[in-house]
C-alpha cells in the first residue's frame, strides 16, 4: 500500500517544487562572481536582515495567495503599524502595549478587508487597493506627517542577536516555520488549499469557504503588524512613508516561489526563497552601485518573467500524465 | 456515396502514453458517423487532430481526395470541417446574430453592416426553418439552443463536414430527439456529421455507420445494421459485459429521510419525498424540474425557505453542508470540474477533503490514519493511478468521479446523494459504478440517485420520483416502469 503514496516527479513538477532554489542558487553564484564583497560574513547579514520584512510579509501573503486572494495595501500597512508601534511606546514606554496596539490596528483593518472580499464578494484587487491609499493616509494623519523618531525598547529587536544571530532573522524564520506548520498540518491550512483551488468544491465538501478566507485576511493582518514592528525596529522610527511597494516585493516573492496566482498552489518556504531571491538580486544591484531608477526596471522585468515561469510550469503540471 | 474523408495512419504519442496508433479510418459524404470507444480510447485525440488543435506524429489526413494538413481550426474551417465542443463558449452578452458573425461582420467601408448582418441571419434561419430571433441575446438561451446555434454557425460558415463531441450529454430527451431530426436534415442536404458519443441507445437511432477505437486502436467500423446493443459493447470494451446494471433486492426497510414541503426559489416548489434504509431513490424529469436545486436545498447548499426534513424520526435543521454532513448526509454534486474536485490538489487531498474536520484533533490533521483510510478507500473503488499523490485533473472522468464518490464514503454517510453519477464516463467505469450502489445499499446506505438516462434509473432504482417544474408529479415502483409514464409525469403539470 506504501508504494502508492510517494511518486516519481516528471521534470515539470520538479521544477514547480525545487525550481525556486535552482533560481536561488545560480543568483547567488552570479552574485559572488559579481563582487568579491558579496560573500563576506557582514555581507551575507545584512542580505538576510534587509529579507526579513519581506519574508514575513510574504508568509502572510502566501496564505492569502493560496487561499485565491490578494493584498496590495501590505506596505501602507507596514507604514500604519510601525507609526502606530511608535506612538503607544513613546506615550507608554511599554513595548508590549506597543506591540498589542499595532496587532489590534492591523487585525481590524485586515478583518475589514477580509469581510468585504468573503462576505461581500467585493474583487480583493479594488478593497485592498482602497485600502493602500486609506492605511497611507492614516500611517500619516497619526504621525502629523512626519517621522516618529525612536522606538525605545523596541530596536532591540534589531540590534539584539541570539547565539550571533540577530532577532529578526529568528523572528522570520519562525514566522515561516509557524506558517509552514498551519498550512500542512492543520485543517485550516487543507482548507485554505481547497478554497483556493476549488471554492465551489471545497464549499460543497462543507467547507466554510467565507470564513477561511476571512482568516487568511486576518493571519495576514497579523504578519503585517510584525513585519510594521519589525521595520520600526530596524529604523528606529515610525515613519509613514516607509515600506513603499512592499506588498510587490512580497507578491515577487511568493510568485518566485511558485504561488499560483490563481489560488491553491504554493509553499511558505518557497516563498522565503523567493525573498531572498530578490534580496539578493537588490543588493547585488546596490553593490554594484545600481541606480534605484534601473532597479524598479529589473524589478519589473522579474514580475514578468516570474509569473510567465509560473504559468508554463502550471500548464505542463496540469497536462502531465 | 463517396468518400468525403480519409485519416490513415495516425499515430499521436503523449509522454508516455500512446493516445493513437496507426488509426486509419475513412468517412462518406452525407453519412451519420458515430466514433465510439471508452473513455481514454483516443476518440477525442482523433478528432482534435482533425480539427486541427493539434497535429499527428505521423499519418496522413485526404479531405475530398486531397492530401491536406490541418494546423489550426482556422485551417479547419476553412477546409469546411467544424466541430461542435462538449462544453460550449458563446459569448453570451452578444446577441444570436452578433455570435454567429463574430470575427467576420459585414461590413460597409471600416463600419459594421448591422442591418446587414442580422438579414444574413434571418435568411439562414428562415432556410433551416429554425425559430431564432437574431437580436435575442445568448445568455437567454438553453444548452440545446446554443448548441443549436452552434450548429447554425457551423453551416454559415458552408460545412461540409460537422464533428459533434457529445452532443446528447447536457440536454434533454426532447430535445435529442430535436437535435436528431435536425442531424437527418442536415445529412439530406449531403453534410457529413462525425458523432461522438457514449451513449450507444442514440447511436441506434441516428448512425448510419460506427467505428470503434479501444486504448488508441482501431477496432472496425461497421454500418448500423450489421451490430446489436451486446456486440457494439464487446467492440467497445474487448470483452462480454453482460449484465450493466446489476440485479438488485430491495425488500424494503424503515424510513431514514422525510422530507416535507421544502421550498426554495423558484426552482424548488413544494417538494416532499420519503426515503427507506439500503433503497435506491431515482429522481426523474427534465433538465430543469428542479431536481439538483432540490436536493442542493436537502444538502444545505441552498437555503430552504420552508420545510422539514426529519432522519429517522428526529427533524433535523440544515442550514449548510457541514449540517448535513454531521447528519450523515452526503452529495455527489453534478459537476466533477465545477463543484467537485479541486482539479490543482493530489487524489489523496482530494480524497480526506470531506472527512478532515473528522479525522482532526483540535485542527491538527492526523495525515498517517487518514491517507491509509484514503488509500484503502480509492482501492475498493478500484481508482485506477500510479500514486494517489498525482494530481487529481490527470485522471479519466470515471477515476475523478470514483474519487468523488470515494471522498464522500470516507465520511460513512447514511445518505447519499449522486446527482448524474455516471455522466461522461465510460461502459466499463459505470457498470463499476452501478455495482458499488448495490454495495452501499446491502451496508445499509441510502441513496437518492438523480438521472436523464433513462435506461440507468429504470435499470439501478427501486422506486422513481418524477419531478416536473419544481413539484413530484408522479411515483413509480418497480415493475411499472416505462419510458412513457416517466415522460408522461415529467410533462405532466404542463397539460
Amino acid at each position: 500500500m506504501k508504494h502508492t503514496i510517494g511518486k516519481k516527479l516528471n521534470g515539470a513538477e520538479l521544477f514547480s517544487r525545487f525550481g525556486i532554489l535552482l533560481i536561488f542558487v545560480l543568483v547567488v553564484l552570479a552574485a559572488s562572481l559579481a563582487s568579491d564583497r558579496f560573500l563576506s560574513p557582514d555581507n551575507v547579514v545584512s542580505v538576510f536582515t534587509q529579507c526579513t520584512v519581506i519574508g514575513v510579509l510574504s508568509c502572510g501573503m502566501t496564505m492569502l495567495i493560496v487561499s485565491g486572494n490578494t493584498d496590495l495595501s501590505a506596505g501602507s500597512g507596514v507604514a500604519l503599524a510601525g507609526v502606530v508601534c511608535a506612538l503607544v511606546v513613546n506615550a507608554t514606554g511599554s513595548w508590549l502595549l506597543s506591540v498589542l496596539a499595532s496587532l489590534a490596528v492591523m487585525l481590524l483593518t485586515s478583518a475589514v478587508q477580509g469581510v468585504l472580499v468573503s462576505y461581500f464578494s467585493l474583487v480583493p484587487f479594488i478593497v485592498t487597493l482602497a485600502g493602500q491609499l486609506a492605511f497611507r493616509g492614516a500611517a500619516q494623519v497619526l504621525s502629523n506627517g512626519a517621522p516618529i523618531i525612536g522606538v525605545g525598547p523596541i530596536a532591540r529587536i534589531s540590534s539584539g542577536k541570539l547565539f550571533g544571530i540577530p532577532w529578526l532573522i529568528i523572528i522570520t524564520i519562525l514566522a515561516v516555520l509557524f506558517t509552514w506548520l498551519v498550512m500542512n498540518y492543520t485543517s485550516f491550512g487543507r482548507y485554505i488549499y481547497a478554497t483556493g483551488g476549488n471554492r465551489e468544491a471545497a464549499n460543497a465538501a462543507g467547507i466554510n469557504v467565507k470564513l477561511m478566507i476571512l482568516f487568511a485576511y486576518l493571519y495576514m493582518g497579523a504578519c503585517t503588524a510584525l513585519a510594521g514592528i519589525m521595520l520600526a525596529a530596524r529604523t528606529n522610527s515610525g515613519q509613514p512613508t516607509a515600506a513603499v511597494a512592499y506588498e510587490f516585493d512580497a507578491i515577487i516573492a511568493c510568485v518566485l516561489g511558485g504561488c499560483g496566482m490563481a489560488g491553491g498552489v504554493g509553499s511558505v518556504a518557497a516563498s522565503l526563497i523567493g525573498a531572498l531571491t530578490i534580496g539578493v538580486i537588490n543588493n547585488c544591484m546596490n553593490l554594484a552601485g545600481v541606480s534605484p531608477y534601473y532597479q524598479s526596471i529589473v524589478k519589473g522585468v522579474i514580475i514578468i518573467a516570474a509569473v510567465l515561469l509560473d504559468k508554463k510550469t502550471h500548464d505542463a503540471v496540469m497536462k502531465a500524465s | 456515396m463517396s468518400e468525403i474523408l480519409a485519416m490513415e495512419h495516425i499515430t499521436k504519442t503523449y509522454p508516455g502514453v500512446k493516445a493513437l496508433d496507426n488509426v486509419s479510418v475513412s468517412f462518406e459524404q452525407g453519412e451519420v458517423h458515430a466514433v465510439m470507444g471508452e473513455n481514454g480510447a483516443g476518440k477525442s485525440t482523433l478528432m482534435k487532430i482533425l480539427n486541427g488543435m493539434f497535429p499527428a506524429d505521423s499519418g496522413e489526413i485526404r479531405f475530398n481526395g486531397q492530401k491536406t494538413i490541418i494546423r489550426s481550426p482556422r485551417d479547419a474551417i476553412g477546409l469546411g470541417i467544424a466541430m461542435i465542443h462538449q462544453e460550449l463558449n458563446p459569448i453570451k452578452d452578444l446577441t444570436i446574430a452578433e455570435n454567429m458573425f463574430v470575427g467576420r461582420y459585414p461590413k460597409k467601408g471600416c463600419v459594421v453592416n448591422w442591418a446587414e448582418m442580422y438579414s444574413q441571419c434571418r435568411k439562414l434561419f428562415e432556410h433551416w426553418k429554425v425559430d431564432f430571433n437574431p437580436r435575442q441575446k445568448v445568455r437567454s438561451l438553453s444548452t440545446a439552443e446554443t448548441q443549436m446555434l452552434e450548429i447554425l454557425k457551423a453551416i454559415s460558415y458552408d460545412a461540409k463536414l460537422i464533428i459533434m463531441d457529445e452532443p446528447t450529454s447536457a440536454i434533454t430527451e426532447r430535445e435529442v430527439q430535436k437535435l436528431f431530426s435536425f442531424i437527418e436534415e442536415l445529412k439530406s442536404k449531403g453534410i457529413t456529421i462525425i458523432i461522438i458519443t457514449h451513449k450507444i441507445d442514440e447511436v441506434f437511432q441516428v448512425a448510419d455507420r460506427v467505428s470503434v477505437l479501444r486504448d488508441g486502436t482501431y477496432i472496425g467500423t461497421k454500418p448500423i445494421g450489421e451490430l446489436d446493443h451486446d456486440r457494439l459493447i464487446s467492440m467497445m470494451v474487448g470483452r462480454e459485459i453482460s449484465n450493466v446494471h446489476p440485479s438488485r433486492s430491495f425488500q424494503g426497510g424503515e424510513a431514514v429521510l422525510k422530507v416535507n414541503h421544502l421550498r426554495c426559489g423558484k426552482k424548488v416548489k413544494d417538494v416532499s419525498f420519503e426515503l427507506y434504509k439500503g433503497e435506491i431513490l431515482g429522481f426523474a424529469g427534465i433538465v430543469g424540474a428542479g431536481r439538483t436545486e432540490s436536493l442542493r436545498c436537502l444538502f444545505g447548499l441552498d437555503r430552504a425557505e420552508s420545510g422539514t426534513v426529519e432522519m429517522a424520526g428526529r427533524q433535523v435543521h440544515i442550514q449548510c453542508p457541514r449540517d448535513a454532513m454531521k447528519h450523515g448526509i452526503a452529495m455527489v454534486t453534478e459537476n466533477r470540474k465545477e463543484d467537485g474536485l479541486v482539479l490543482c490538489r493530489s487524489i489523496l487531498e482530494n480524497t480526506v477533503l470531506p472527512s478532515t474536520y473528522r479525522n482532526s484533533r483540535h485542527g491538527v490533521l492526523q495525515k498517517h490514519i487518514e491517507a491509509g483510510a484514503a488509500v484503502e478507500m480509492c482501492q475498493k473503488l478500484r481508482v485506477k493511478t500510479p500514486s494517489y499523490e498525482n494530481l487529481v485533473n490527470q485522471l479519466s472522468g470515471g477515476n475523478q468521479q470514483k474519487v468523488i464518490i470515494a471522498k464522500w464514503l470516507m465520511t460513512s454517510p447514511k445518505v447519499l446523494i449522486l446527482d448524474e453519477p455516471t455522466r461522461g464516463i465510460d461502459v466499463g467505469a459505470k457498470s463499476e459504478i452501478y455495482q458499488i450502489m448495490n454495495e452501499l445499499t446491502e451496508q445499509g446506505v441510502s441513496i437518492i440517485m438523480i438521472s436523464s438516462d433513462m435506461e440507468e434509473i429504470m435499470g439501478m432504482a427501486d422506486r422513481i420520483l418524477v419531478m416536473c417544474e419544481g413539484q413530484i408529479s408522479g411515483e413509480l415502483h418497480k415493475g411499472e416502469y416505462t419510458q412513457e409514464k416517466i415522460l408522461e409525469y415529467a410533462a405532466e403539470v404542463r397539460k
